[in-house]
């Protein structure tokens, strides 16, 4: 419908960008199974946390979404990143789930 | 990044920096600052790269003054019959390094499309930052556009 504003990304911004999204690809397809593990276990529990590159990721449900924050210090203090909609079905929510997981992955390695 | 102006809805801000008039000292830059947030659109690189679409909005916070410790934050409204729906929300980390300077961009909110059901979106951006010792929040800023895409959420 209108790419401009995508278009006028710069090449370094462009590449960035395809980066990021290639990782959140390959992660997806790498970790499967253990995101498919830590939906369940997100949804049975309401939260989830897990440590990658030193970072502590923390995932709440709340208002119908799933937050995610990261901690830098083992959890002392946080810093909420992102929040996104989860849908109503199970099967839904789980996918949903698993590409946040992918996503916010791909956040902290990329130091985004 | 030059985003079109005629994509853009702007929020200009001035922030004046705390001076004394009892003092000498020469007058501190006047802060002037502003967020821009394009359309809602359909990304093209995921597209290519992950074969699927997503409906993503980018936005930047653009200061003539250095901006420290921002926090971007872009949400993604789909039009509902009697109420709009967040279905996605993206901070910047103010911690990060990219998170300081004269820009700073947002360019990772995206939610994915799980149909081809035409929708409508819009994006909203707002801010806080740390200038010159004190702490701003620029107040929301909305696309210029409601933009209908084959994408339902």
């Amino acid at each position: 419908m209108n790419n401009e504003v995508e278009n006028s990304l710069t090449p370094e911004e462009l590449e960035e960008e395809r980066t990021y999204f290639q990782l959140i690809y390959d992660l997806e397809v790498k970790n499967h199974s253990r995101y498919e593990t830590q939906a369940e276990l997100l949804m049975k529990n309401g939260e989830f946390s897990i440590t990658i590159n030193n970072s502590l990721l923390l995932y709440t449900l709340e208002d119908g979404g799933c937050s995610f924050r990261v901690s830098t210090d083992g959890g002392f203090d946080y810093c909420k990143l992102g929040w996104s909609s989860l849908g109503r079905r199970k099967h839904e929510k789980l996918k949903r789930l698993m590409e946040e997981f992918a996503e916010s992955e791909a956040r902290t390695i990329l130091n985004r | 990044m030059a985003l079109s102006a005629a994509l853009l809805a702007v929020i200009p801000l001035i922030f004046s920096t705390p001076s004394s008039a009892a003092t000498a000292r020469p007058k501190a830059p006047k802060a002037s600052c502003r967020i821009e947030i394009g359309n809602a659109h359909l990304s093209t690189h995921l597209r290519e790269a992950r074969g699927f679409n997503a409906v993503k909005v980018n936005a930047v916070s653009i200061c003539n003054v250095p901006q420290s410790n921002v926090k971007l934050t872009v949400q993604i409204y789909k039009v509902g019959l009697f109420r709009d729906y967040l279905i996605s929300e993206k901070y910047t980390n103010p911690l990060r390094p990219t998170s300081s300077g004269l820009r700073v961009e947002n360019q990772g909110t995206f939610k994915r499309c799980t149909s081809n059901r035409k929708s409508s979106f819009y994006g909203v951006a707002f801010a806080e930052a740390t200038i010159a010792g004190q702490k701003f929040a620029a107040p929301p800023a909305r696309s210029l556009r409601i933009v209908p895409l084959d994408c339902g959420t």
